[in-house]
């Protein structure tokens, strides 16, 4: 991967923001691997040469790493336990996750998560923090053979707002979100699943077929709209999701309906670092 | 070359541990077979034109190793990572188990017994004359008791890997369908990609056999 310095930032900074620690232990996958969309990371594989990304697209993770750091400098309760990696064995893959906080109490064990996100993830339930949390509580049931009690995300807001309002708007800065908990059963079907996709992708790959297409949820891909809009005017009156309702409106204020279509934001934001090599992004492009 | 000159082959070599077991090589072990006894066979045991014989909500394999005209057969439970049974094992599950079977009929014939018996080197020739110059053999970790030995389809040696790569060509003609090689692939993924990385030029020849089969079914021919 090529890093680039577009905006000439100080080389303490770029130094300290292309160090990357990250690992995967001695496994074949790592959890936060298996979620990432298989077409994706092949593609990453099979481009990393020419992968370019400036140093200042990295902020967010820097800032998740930072925050990881300053926790692990400052030292841990005698009741937890801080990065630990755990390996499975699964249908002849090892795998493995690292939990960031373990915490042992009378009931059983907490498993925390710290993540640098936006208020819109709290807002909205983030299906990735379910089923990697799931994952860890899977590992450390397994492995650890400890009960766990309970599933947390420790999120820190990075564009909250004193002023921001609406349902569910987070209270402060820093909030503690509960996720679903899920079966032993269902999470080793999950890990099983993600395993055969990563499989079929790889063999897709060695003998040059199409490799699986990312699904909708994996490709970020926004709601389909429809603005109700008036001659002369510039704004919409309303954006509805209902192309019945929009028409109605339409007739109503005596306008017309304009469709916004959906995008799968992760593939025209290049968020998945591949968009230009992906055929199936290219594909709809044209 | 017979059972008791079998029964002498050091494989510690050739074992790795995992979760606590010991693994032999199916591929290392059966080359060392077919070195004894050209002639050798086995057959995996079919129950009702399955390889599964149904035991109580889980299953069993068995394996037959017929050397130097002797017929062992051995049996082994499907058993997940945690050695566990499977109730509904995959295609994966039940190659793993088979060649497990296979290996440890092997043993039953003398390669690889002592590690069974819980010893750390096989048995020595008592009346050969003792080599003048001799390397330490590496101590193995003794296995306890009542610790299962198991066995792995894999190792390093360039043999070995040739031997897995003609196998896979061989069986390839077993296949009748786009599916069943896509599932043979898959079983044997994890050491694909290895040999990927190590021998390129025999992956090239397993893929490029696969992909010939797969183009012929896909014509229908």
């Amino acid at each position: 991967m090529k890093i680039t310095n577009r905006y000439n930032l100080p080389m303490a900074l770029t130094n300290a923001m292309m160090k990357d620690d990250y690992s995967k232990g001695s496994s074949e996958y790592s959890v936060t691997g298996l979620l990432q969309p298989p077409r994706v990371a092949l593609l990453r594989e099979q481009y990393d040469d020419q992968i370019e990304i400036d140093i200042s697209d990295k902020m967010y993770t820097f800032l998740g790493t930072a925050l990881h750091k300053v926790l692990e400098a400052a030292g841990m309760p005698a009741n937890n336990t801080a990065e630990e990696r755990l390996y499975a064995d699964v249908d002849g893959s090892k795998i493995s996750g690292q939990i960031d906080v373990q915490e042992r109490t009378p009931a059983g064990t907490v498993i925390w998560d710290y993540k640098v996100t936006s208020v819109w993830s709290v807002i909205h339930e983030k299906t990735e923090w379910v089923e990697q949390l799931n994952m860890y509580k899977w590992f450390v049931e397994t492995v650890k053979q400890e009960r766990v009690v309970g599933l947390k995300v420790c999120a820190f807001l990075r564009d909250w707002s004193k002023n921001g309002s609406g349902a569910n708007y987070p209270e402060a800065s820093i909030v503690v979100v509960d996720i679903p908990v899920w079966s032993a059963t269902e999470t080793e079907a999950f890990i099983r699943d993600r395993l055969n996709a990563y499989k079929m992708a790889k063999m897709a790959k060695d003998f040059g077929e199409e490799l699986p297409l990312c699904s909708n949820q994996e490709r970020w891909m926004s709601e389909t709209t429809f603005a109700v809009k008036r001659e002369g005017r510039k704004t919409a009156i309303r954006v509805l999701t209902s192309e019945q309702e929009a028409k109605e409106m339409a007739i109503k204020e005596n306008g017309y309906v304009e469709t916004r279509l959906g995008e799968p934001r992760r593939c025209t934001g290049n968020y998945c670092q591949v968009a230009q090599w992906c055929d199936q992004y290219q594909g709809e492009a044209k | 070359m017979n059972q008791t000159d079998l029964l002498k082959i050091n494989v510690n070599e050739h074992t790795e541990k995992k979760n606590g077991l010991t693994y032999l090589s199916w591929a290392w072990a059966w080359a060392e077979v077919l070195k004894a006894d050209p002639a050798a066979n086995f057959k995996v045991e079919m129950f009702d034109g399955s390889p599964l014989m149904p035991v109580g909500g889980s299953f069993m394999v068995w394996v037959t190793v017929t050397i130097f005209e002797k017929p062992v057969t051995c049996m082994l439970p499907v058993l997940d990572y945690r050695n566990k049974p499977i109730p509904t094992p995959n295609s994966f599950d039940v190659n793993t188990s088979i060649m497990r079977c296979l290996t440890k009929a092997i043993a039953m014939h003398g390669l690889g017994l002592y590690i069974y018996a819980g010893e750390d080197l096989p048995e020595t020739d008592l009346n050969a004359e003792p080599k003048v110059e001799s390397k330490a053999e590496p101590k193995a970790e003794k296995p306890k008791a009542n610790k299962r030995i198991q066995v792995t389809e894999w190792d390093n040696s360039d043999a070995s890997r040739k031997l897995f790569a003609d196998g896979l060509i061989e069986y390839s003609s077993l296949c009748q369908t786009v599916d069943d090689l896509n599932g043979y692939w898959l079983s044997n993924q994890l050491q694909l990609e290895s040999l990927k990385q190590t021998h390129t030029d025999l992956f090239k020849q397993v893929l490029e056999t696969f992909s010939m089969k797969k183009k012929l079914f896909t014509e229908g021919k």
